[in-house]
């Protein structure tokens, strides 16, 4: 990587806090509704019909808000030091392979460390967590891992792509056709069935069709963003 | 016509940029801060010390150059030319008998001051000087 | 060095630049000289590869500029810019990292010579401060060609002074192409080596500074007298008063005859006379 793109990449990451700031705080919520669950547990309070929700979906929360704050608010101050258009698009993906990955470690580490002694202590009925939902869990930790790291990654580049587009009509169109897209498809059956197809497949298939159909989309979307980033103004 | 006055007054103080350099340059030949012979500072230098555009420093030598005030001493710098101080007085005393004595007589003119009195007040002031 | 060939901008129904056709071929301190909305910041951005020009071919180094290739040669901050609030040190670190060329310790001594305090963070800067930091990350690029957006604005009369100093010591260092925008012809008048007056996104001027200083001149007298003397000379604007007229012109000098005085323009003056002379009429 070159010297120009690594320094996009340090300033982005330095210049998420807000991303950073919230996440924090749900954590920080979390941790305070498992506190008082343990305190309920310990005296005598029964909690087995309470799921308990694993504290790694609320890191999700970093890559999702970093996705939107780098392009909406960091594009400009980049290009404004010096930065170029290109660097700004190699920049940006960095920033989200890293926090895609530093997130996924982070909540593997959560799930077998924290997610399964809570659950294994019995204090819950069941443990909701992204692992287990989606079956990544089967397959071990490197598959928790690298699972939830490629579906991280097409989240922050969906949702970057979109963010990038939205100072141009297309920007509007494309969010106009979501809408329709989740409002339209699922009471019609064979619609249904299409947009479920495609949420089991990038996020519950089995590990090589999951990790491929997560890495194919991101690449394209990555193309996609060269010349949105060409078009977007300054 | 208490325009022309002030205007008169304007043309003096208000100068382009690389005349009021070659003044200047020039006023250190007739005070003798610059012999006959000396080098005188760089453009660079004078674009550093005036704080102008290095062109104007170049065009304000480049004129002396031209009216045979300074020449050129190869790799070395512009030095002062032998006669350039007369040179300068000449110019000087040209300008100020032809444009400054006549400004004089038309504003006169147009305060209804007669030559005549002009004379008699330039001969008694020039007893003092 | 910088070629407009026919170039045209347009943004929805209004033209900020029409069909500019500029050739600067070599390095020099040209002053682009307009007023608010003339199109300056415009023209910088279409050079920097910032927005992209309706019509017509730019080149800078010989290659074409556009959005996909933002020149690499091309140094430009838009005046009054976003930027990170960071530490002023570590916004010219940043700056150092993504430009090619960047002078970091030109940088840092330009911080300490106008007291920038490189502790402070970008929020807690005055609006003056704001300007001469962004002033200080483009003029520490030393190659190619750079633009400076309202360089000074903010400025009191002693920081202008400063700037223009600076602006000389960076260019005797590096001689490059610096292109100064302003609407205020103040100091950078005798910084500069060129001036471009752009107009309504039109070029009207474009000339050594020098050389206005030389050919523009006010003609001053009885309009009886002043009048006949315009034949053939370029008038570019004309003030009357009763029967006084002052006619400025730019071109040779005349010799004026008695009762008509020949005044030097100021560039201020001249500028004036160029962008809104007619309405004098």
């Amino acid at each position: 990587m070159n010297k120009r793109v690594w320094a996009i990449t340090k300033l982005n990451l330095k210049n998420i806090r807000t991303a950073y700031f919230i996440t924090g705080l749900l954590f920080v919520m979390m941790i305070a509704q498992i506190v008082v669950d343990i305190i309920l547990a310990a005296r005598g309070h029964y909690l087995g019909d309470n799921a308990g929700v694993s504290l790694g979906w609320f890191l999700w929360a970093a890559v999702a808000l970093a996705a939107v704050l780098v392009p909406a608010r960091n594009f400009r101050r980049v290009t404004n030091l010096g930065g170029k258009r290109d660097g700004f698009r190699r920049g940006s993906f960095t920033v989200y392979a890293i926090l895609s990955g530093a997130i996924s470690l982070a909540s593997t580490v959560i799930y077998y460390a924290l997610d399964q002694t809570m659950f294994q202590s019995g204090k819950y009925g069941y443990m909701l967590s992204a692992p287990d939902v989606f079956g990544w869990a089967e397959h071990g930790a490197a598959a928790v891992f690298f699972q939830q790291f490629a579906f991280l990654l097409l989240l922050a580049m969906f949702i970057h792509t979109l963010t990038s587009l939205q100072d141009k009509w297309y920007g509007w169109a494309a969010d106009i056709v979501l809408v329709a897209i989740i409002s339209v498809f699922p009471p019609i059956a064979p619609l249904r069935s299409v947009l479920a197809g495609f949420f089991w497949i990038i996020l519950f298939s089995p590990l090589p069709l999951q990790i491929g159909v997560c890495l194919l989309l991101t690449a394209a979307l990555y193309a996609l963003s060269k010349p949105v980033y060409v078009r977007k103004a300054i | 016509m208490r325009r022309s006055k002030r205007e008169v007054n304007r043309v003096n103080e208000s100068q382009p940029v690389f005349i009021q350099i070659m003044e200047r340059i020039e006023s250190d030949i007739i005070t003798g801060a610059y012999g006959t012979g000396d080098l005188i500072i760089s453009t660079t230098q004078i674009s550093k010390v005036y704080a102008v555009n290095p062109t104007t420093a170049v065009k304000a030598v480049s004129k002396l150059t031209d009216a045979g005030i300074l020449y050129k001493d190869r790799g070395i710098g512009m030095r002062v030319a032998e006669g350039a101080r007369e040179k300068i007085t000449e110019r000087r005393r040209a300008i100020f008998l032809n444009q400054t004595i006549d400004a004089l007589l038309a504003e006169a003119k147009t305060l209804g001051i007669s030559v005549e009195e002009i004379g008699a007040l330039i001969n008694e002031r020039g007893k003092f000087i | 060095m910088i070629e407009f060939d026919n170039v045209t901008k347009r943004y929805g129904g209004t033209t900020a630049i029409d069909s500019i056709d500029l050739s600067i071929p070599e390095s020099g301190i040209y002053c682009l000289l307009g007023r608010n909305g003339a199109g300056k910041t415009t023209f910088m951005k279409l050079l920097a590869g910032h927005i992209a020009a309706t019509d017509g071919v730019i080149t800078a180094d010989g290659k074409r500029v556009s959005t996909s290739h933002m020149p690499e040669c091309v140094g430009y901050i838009e005046s009054g810019s976003a930027q990170f609030n960071m530490r002023v040190s570590d916004l010219i670190d940043a700056a150092a990292e993504l430009q090619e060329g960047f002078d970091h310790g030109f940088a840092l001594e330009m911080t300490t010579r106008f007291e920038l305090d490189p502790r402070k963070k970008y929020k807690q800067l005055s609006f003056g401060m704001k300007t001469m930091l962004t002033t200080i990350i483009t003029l520490a690029n030393n190659t190619g060609v750079i633009l400076l957006d309202e360089p000074t604005l903010g400025f009191d009369a002693i920081m202008r002074s400063q700037f223009n100093t600076l602006l000389l010591e960076s260019y005797n260092a590096h001689p490059r192409v610096i292109i100064v925008s302003t609407h205020l012809i103040d100091e950078i008048a005798k910084a500069a080596e060129r001036l471009i007056i752009i107009d309504k996104g039109r070029i009207l001027l474009e000339a050594g500074i020098n050389d206005i200083d030389e050919k523009a001149y006010t003609l001053s007298g009885s309009a009886k007298a002043v009048l006949p003397l315009l034949d053939g000379l370029n008038c570019i604007g004309k003030t009357v008063a009763g029967s006084v007229m002052a006619a400025h012109i730019y071109g040779e000098r005349i010799t004026p005859p008695e009762g008509v005085a020949a005044d030097r323009l100021s560039l201020q003056d001249f500028f004036l006379q160029m962008v809104g002379g007619n309405e004098n009429e």
